[in-house]
């Protein structure tokens, strides 16, 4: 892949108005639902460290809570699908669509999808693929990338869907009420529910114990992706694991309030297997496939792994300064904010990331909402060793080693220095660095010292 | 006397001597004997910073060694301190030896005002600070090491117009070090950003403990006729002399 611009596409939305008088607004909203829903949780801290210490513990034992979940789904009657990387999981599902002959596809929003590229992908192929979420809808019909994690066109003014909804013959006039919009979003899916042969859906939750996957929304469309169509296609990473229902539900507890500030989304769906004998609905075949891309190699480095526990909540995003800045489009790729950061770099390459890997300024605020216990900071500065590794003959390497041998040295002021300063300080005026003082300190104190000592 | 080392930041050494003076003063006006040992001229934390952790271990290497005489070590920045009493024991991972030591540091190292607060046990001593006071807390020392409240404590004048956090405090300035050089127009944003609520207020120092952040928030806010960027060791240290001499 080729090298994330954060810098510039940055730049664009610092001077997008549009989005910057929604950046002033959203993520202080979401903060503010988040406490308050937290708050009513008897021990919210306890909480959140219970709900890390599950994902921990899964990711522990991840390869014998896939294997588990295999057998259980198998027995439900689940069909598994191992996808190594991006490019087979999209042959996969492929493979699925190609049995159907069906042109149409809807598909509910995820994370995992965007990731592998599905919906360009299966475009290509000749598949219409339909979102069903508003949010992603808009996005598609547009040809926007996701914003926000959660609100993938939460930066698009209300206006402006009206104008496209009503090309779209969705409504007779303009509509500036956005649940109206919504309702009428609502009827034209309907109708292509009840016509579309295979829904794609993503997964929240897989639980190892009973085989089942788990769906969290607030428009109700998963729920109809997963009871109309004959075939179902749930995509999820191996990452999603949890031993039992429990701990499914217990994090699941977590996640809109760190979410959206809910205390529970508006549907929660469970698959067991497809539909049995004697049920009015769900699919006839039932298909998940689990997608590895890049995760093992996370995974395999304890250094990494924690990164896999993230539940895609997009809490970190909401109180990232860098985020409140310039929003999800600089960060390039699905995923943005502090779990972008650390997850991008590691599925598209620590160089192409080079510079998304300096969008950060360490200010811990990511870490302390995270229900997953994420430790973004650490993460990222173990991905920056990693990346400097591979830039040892950079500019900056070499910078950063003439730095550190001047800063090495103990109060004296040295030559080094001396021949130096004038060169950094017009450098400092040029792109606004501290500019260093005639004298440093050190020098200054040591000679006034001497002066004491003297008699 | 209480005997103390203080640890001079990259920062405060090469481009804000100041700083490290009104610091010095400021101890030896409180009655503490101020030693400055010989350490590298760094912490580390822009190497650490930047992925590159030998380098930051070597100069962590120097600064240990240099500070094995059991006094508490004073270090006027938040994200400094930070470093040395988190990230240190964290980069001898691999040598027992140099971590016991450097976490055996990690207990004697002390922010600035929580030196103060915490250790010398000084709080609310009535300075008249002039001007009213608005505080921002650093990230790293605020989410790293707690500290919060001791700065306002130290802040907190005899005439009762004690410091208040602007909103929003807790929001990264932009500086984070590389960050600011990395990203300058993001940077700067996030600067502008943080002194909206401070030019609203009424406040007219805005008193941080974080060097970095000083420079960083002084330059957005350009010259200003009322208005200014000070860090802490500066305010107090003056507020203590016109008391002195009043
Ligand atoms: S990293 Fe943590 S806070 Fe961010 S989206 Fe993932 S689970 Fe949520």
């Amino acid at each position: 892949m080729r090298s994330i611009p954060f810098r510039r596409v940055a730049k664009d939305a610092l001077e997008d108005q549009d989005a910057q008088r929604l950046l002033k607004i959203l993520p202080f909203a979401f903060r503010a639902l988040r406490e308050a829903a937290l708050s009513e949780l008897p021990d919210p801290k306890g909480a959140l460290k219970k709900a890390a210490e599950i994902r921990a513990d899964a990711l522990e034992v991840l390869p014998e809570l896939l294997e588990t979940f295999e057998k259980n789904a198998k027995a439900n009657g689940t069909n598994i699908h191992w996808a190594r990387d991006a490019k087979e999981a999209r042959l996969i599902v492929l493979g699925l669509l190609g049995a159907q002959n069906s042109k149409t596809v809807l598909k509910s929003k995820s994370m995992l999808t965007e990731e592998i590229g599905l919906r360009e992908f299966l475009g290509e192929e000749g598949f219409e693929t339909l979102e069903t979420d508003l949010g992603e809808f808009i996005c598609q019909v547009l040809g926007l990338p996701p914003f926000h994690i959660v609100g993938p066109a939460i930066n698009v003014p209300v206006e402006r869907v009206s104008a496209l909804f009503l090309d779209m013959g969705f409504i007779q006039g303009p509509v500036t009420d956005p649940v109206a919009l919504g309702v009428a979003a609502r009827e034209f899916f309907r109708r292509k529910f009840s016509e579309a042969k295979v829904g794609i859906t993503g997964v929240n939750f897989a639980v190892a114990e009973t085989g089942s996957i788990l769906g969290v929304e607030n428009e109700g469309n998963i729920r109809f992706l997963k009871s109309v169509p004959k075939v179902q296609v749930s995509l999820m990473g191996i990452e999603k694991l949890v031993p039992t229902i429990e701990d499914a539900f217990y994090v699941l507890r977590l996640l809109p309030p760190s979410c959206t500030g809910q205390r529970m989304s508006a549907y929660v769906t469970i698959d067991s297997g497809p539909r049995r004998f004697g049920e009015f609905d769900g699919p006839e075949e039932l298909h998940v496939v689990i997608v590895d891309n890049g995760r093992s190699k996370i995974y395999e480095d304890p250094k990494t792994r924690p990164a896999l526990a993230c539940i895609r909540c997009g809490a970190c995003l909401n109180v990232c300064p860098v985020y409140a800045q310039v929003g999800g489009y600089p960060y390039g790729f699905a995923y943005s904010g502090p779990m972008g950061l650390v997850w991008t770099p590691m599925l598209v390459g620590l160089k192409a990331a080079n510079e998304l890997l300096q969008a950060c300024s360490l200010c811990g605020a990511c870490k302390e909402v995270c229900p997953a216990g994420i430790d973004h900071p650490m993460l990222i500065l173990e991905l920056r060793k990693k990346l400097a590794r591979k830039r040892l003959l950079s500019l900056e390497g070499i910078a950063y080693g003439v730095a550190g041998f001047g800063l090495s040295g103990g109060m004296r002021e040295n030559l080094g220095l001396k021949i130096l300063r004038p060169f950094y300080n017009a450098l400092g005026r040029r792109f606004g660095l501290p500019l260093l003082a005639p004298r440093r300190f050190r020098e200054a104190f040591g000679a006034a010292q001497n002066k004491e000592k003297m008699p | 006397m209480y005997q103390a080392n203080l640890f001079v930041p990259c920062l405060v050494d090469l481009a804000l001597p100041d700083i490290g003076f009104a610091t010095l003063n400021l101890l030896r006006r409180l009655g503490v004997e101020v030693n400055i040992p010989d350490t590298p001229g760094c912490c580390g934390q822009p190497f650490l910073n930047e992925g590159r952790p030998k380098r930051a271990r070597a100069l962590a290497r120097g600064v240990i060694s240099a500070v094995e005489n059991g006094k508490p070590l004073v270090v006027p920045s938040g994200s400094c301190a930070e470093m040395i009493k988190f990230h240190y024991p964290t980069l001898f991972e691999d040598e027992p030896r140099m971590q016991a030591k450097a976490l055996e540091l990690a207990q004697r190292t002390f922010e600035l005002s929580s030196f103060l607060v915490d250790e010398l046990g000084i709080e609310g001593i009535g300075l008249d600070i002039q001007g009213k006071v608005a505080y921002r807390p650093s990230c790293r020392a605020l989410r790293g090491l707690g500290v919060r409240s001791q700065p306002l404590a130290l802040l907190s004048s005899s005439r009762g117009q004690g410091a208040s956090e602007l909103e929003s405090a807790e929001a990264c300035c932009g500086f984070g070090g590389a960050f600011s050089f990395h990203l300058p127009e993001v940077s700067k944003a996030m600067a502008h950003a943080r002194l909206e609520p401070f030019l609203q207020s009424g406040a007219e120092v805005l008193v941080v403990i974080e060097p970095g952040c000083m420079t960083h928030l002084s330059r957005a806010l350009g010259k200003h006729e009322t208005k200014q960027v000070r860090h802490i060791a500066s305010v107090l240290y003056e507020a203590l002399e016109r008391r002195a001499r009043p």
